[in-house]
């Protein structure tokens, strides 16, 4: 299904979690160092489609990428997606789908990656501010300039997304090719409007939280390093149903792992 | 049990691949493992039949 499916491995990497935790939202982040062996992992899996953004970890998520990018791999053979549209700086193109942050921002993720194409660059949700023709030709104009290989949507109400898609195919400027939404056994609402939209448009889902921030990895009520501090995970699964999990649970006892 | 809740993931035919934000590399050990791991009708009517409609979150 559309262009992703020959990229990956099924599976792609989250790097929102590996930054210096220091900066941004997750106290729980691992550094460079810590996050050195789930790159190398990656690598020997064959999963590479590494996603990051330009927020994570105000920036610093997308260096230790690139870094590891040159250290663990080879630059073709990894599928690069970082993001653009949430808060980085105050002012003028500091956040948003505006031209003049979509095109300045792509320009600082390049130089954090260290690279001079992403493979996806994705709308790190809908930007009700800024007329949606004018994002779709500012990104369209990053993709001629050779910056950027395609184009993704995240997490956003399936009518702005049909609306961008749509405005492009009108332009005859790059169209998504992935969605970045949230889908998981606790979060099913995707399932009414977008993954018909989505199966109706040949674009692929990328969905994020799969495992509910590692609630649907482990029995209700386990505490985890990263659980102890996490608030967007308290934000968005503090009230995780008992029910799902235990759900989980149970069929895992049934389940075989092709493994063993 | 990521085993189960991510095969059910894949198990939608306009999933391409989950995004793991895995802290260990044992965890996409299990990732890639869920890849081969086909769930009959029973166990995704007992995954499933706990769901009740929600607000979506995260936007």
């Amino acid at each position: 299904m559309g262009a992703l499916s020959c990229w990956s491995a099924g599976v792609a990497l989250g790097c929102m979690g590996f930054a210096d935790p220091a900066h941004g939202v997750n106290p729980w982040a691992l550094d460079e160092q810590a996050a050195a062996p789930v790159f190398r992992r990656a690598v020997e899996l064959g999963i590479t489609l590494w996603d990051t953004a330009n927020v994570y970890g105000g920036g610093t998520s997308e260096e230790i990428v690139g870094r590891a990018v040159r250290r663990y791999a080879r630059r073709e053979e990894v599928v690069i997606a970082t993001k653009v549209g949430l808060p980085m700086h105050d002012g003028p193109g500091g956040s948003g789908l505006s031209r003049k942050a979509v095109l300045g921002q792509v320009d600082a993720s390049l130089a954090r990656l260290g690279t001079d194409y992403i493979d996806l660059y994705q709308v790190h949700r809908f930007d009700p501010e800024t007329p949606v023709d004018e994002t779709m030709e500012a990104l369209h104009e990053a993709v001629a300039a050779g910056k950027i290989r395609y184009i993704g949507g995240s997490s956003m109400w399936a009518w702005q997304f049909s609306k961008m898609q749509h405005t492009a195919s009108q332009h005859g400027h790059a169209r998504f090719v992935s969605m970045q939404n949230q889908y998981s056994l606790v979060q099913r609402e995707d399932e009414r409007e977008m993954f018909p939209l989505l199966a109706d448009q040949g674009v692929s889902s990328l969905p994020w939280c799969p495992l509910a921030k590692g609630r649907l990895a482990r029995p209700y009520g386990q505490v985890t390093a990263r659980s102890a501090r996490d608030p967007l995970g308290q934000r968005f699964f503090g009230d995780v149903d008992r029910p799902i999990v235990d759900a989980v649970a149970e069929s895992r006892q049934r389940v075989r792992s092709p493994w063993l | 049990m990521a085993l189960v809740a991510l095969a059910w993931v894949l198990g939608n035919p306009t999933v391409a691949a989950p995004v793991i934000g895995a802290t260990s590399p044992a965890h996409l050990d299990d990732a890639v493992a869920a890849l081969a791991v086909q769930l009959d009708e029973t166990e995704i009517v007992d995954l499933e039949s706990p769901y009740a409609p929600r607000q979506p979150t995260g936007f």
